[in-house]
């Protein structure tokens, strides 16, 4: 099999997704990557080489002399003049567009960007967005049709952080031909398919309605400490972090930062949260129907 | 079943269904061997064999 080279850069990020991601244990990053043959060009924190050394390794990918199977990024794009303009002449925007021309696949790694995050929150000053989201809506920096080489649009691998499993499984996916599906944020079903609810060491506390009413009390977390996790898409609570546990199981509640609105979206963090958004109400309404032997429109 | 179809159907089996839209773009002349070169550099040679048979 022969070599996948990996290329992982940075747009407006706090490192955080990068952090996570190294901070994996089974499999280390690292070990994954050797064990199937994936060769990390560079990653800004990870890499040995730098400067002119990295420079002209971009060249190389970006006259083709070197491939890009896989390429991995961190961050929003800020947008407007005068924000990250920081590459060799150019800015964040011309090497965010080189190198997802050139990628046979481009991920985006964490909610920033994947749908813009933190970073494009109100006033917004850097124009910051996601690589093909803005927040809900599609499109981002790359445009709606943008397609990598396999014919993906950008895979969105959300989250403040994101969980490493929820990365290496989807490289790993494509490493090995294990199709991926994509919901309609394009992030894999694998590991967006369940609410963060599920699994919740306090959803006994919910059915029976007895919330928290601050954070050293035993209950749901949901009414009175505002917790996101009956409407965030993520597989927190049962696939666990670390393998041990989650924010709801810590006793911190979900604060939805898969949620491609996150973070205004949710706040403030700590309101109350029992009313079910419209869209899921009707979701809810569609199992039912299904379960009782109706059609799924 | 066409050239397309079965390259659909195998790049659908490896990756996913969102690769429908790529083949869609190939030529008949080329989309065998295209797919060939994509499945070989990701999964190796053992897998795009497969496309020997199309």
């Amino acid at each position: 099999m022969q070599e996948l080279n990996l290329i992982w850069m940075q747009g407006q990020t706090c490192d955080g997704d990068s952090m996570s991601v190294v901070d994996s244990t089974d499999p280390s990053f690292m070990g994954f990557l050797e064990r199937h043959k994936i060769n990390l060009l560079y990653h800004p924190t990870l890499s040995p080489i730098f400067g002119d050394d990295a420079q002209k390794l971009f060249k190389e990918c970006l006259e083709g002399k070197k491939r890009i199977d896989i390429f991995v990024f961190e961050g929003a794009v800020p947008t407007k003049p005068g924000f990250g303009d920081y590459f060799e002449g150019k800015d964040v925007k011309g090497m965010v567009k080189d190198f997802a021309s050139k990628a046979m696949l481009t991920i985006a790694v964490g909610t920033c960007a994947a749908f813009g995050g933190i970073p494009s929150a109100q006033p917004n000053e850097s124009g910051a967005t996601g690589l093909q989201f803005h927040h809900h809506e599609k499109g981002g920096f790359l445009g709606a049709d943008y397609k990598s080489g396999l014919g993906f649009p950008v895979i969105n691998i959300p989250g403040c952080p994101t969980h490493p499993d929820w990365v290496i499984n989807t490289i790993l996916s494509f490493r090995l031909g294990r199709p991926v599906m994509l919901d309609k944020y394009n992030r894999p079903k694998d590991y967006f398919e369940e609410k963060v609810h599920r699994g919740c060491k306090l959803c006994e506390f919910h059915e029976r309605g007895l919330w928290a009413n601050d954070f050293t009390e035993l209950g749901c977390l949901a009414a009175r400490l505002g917790c996101k996790g009956r409407t965030t898409d993520a597989d927190c609570n049962i696939r666990l972090w670390n393998n041990v546990s989650s924010c709801t199981r810590s006793g911190a509640p979900c604060i939805g930062c898969c949620d491609p609105g996150f973070p205004e979206s949710m706040m403030p963090f700590n309101k109350e949260t029992l009313d079910l958004p419209d869209d899921l109400l009707e979701q809810i309404k569609e199992r039912e129907k299904v379960a009782k032997g109706g059609e799924s429109q | 079943m066409g050239k397309k179809e079965k390259c659909k159907e195998l790049m659908s089996k490896f990756f996913g269904p969102a690769t429908a839209n790529l083949v869609d773009s190939m030529t008949e002349e080329e989309v065998v061997q295209k797919c060939k070169e994509k499945v070989a550099a990701f999964l190796g040679e053992d897998k795009a064999k497969e496309f020997d048979s199309i």
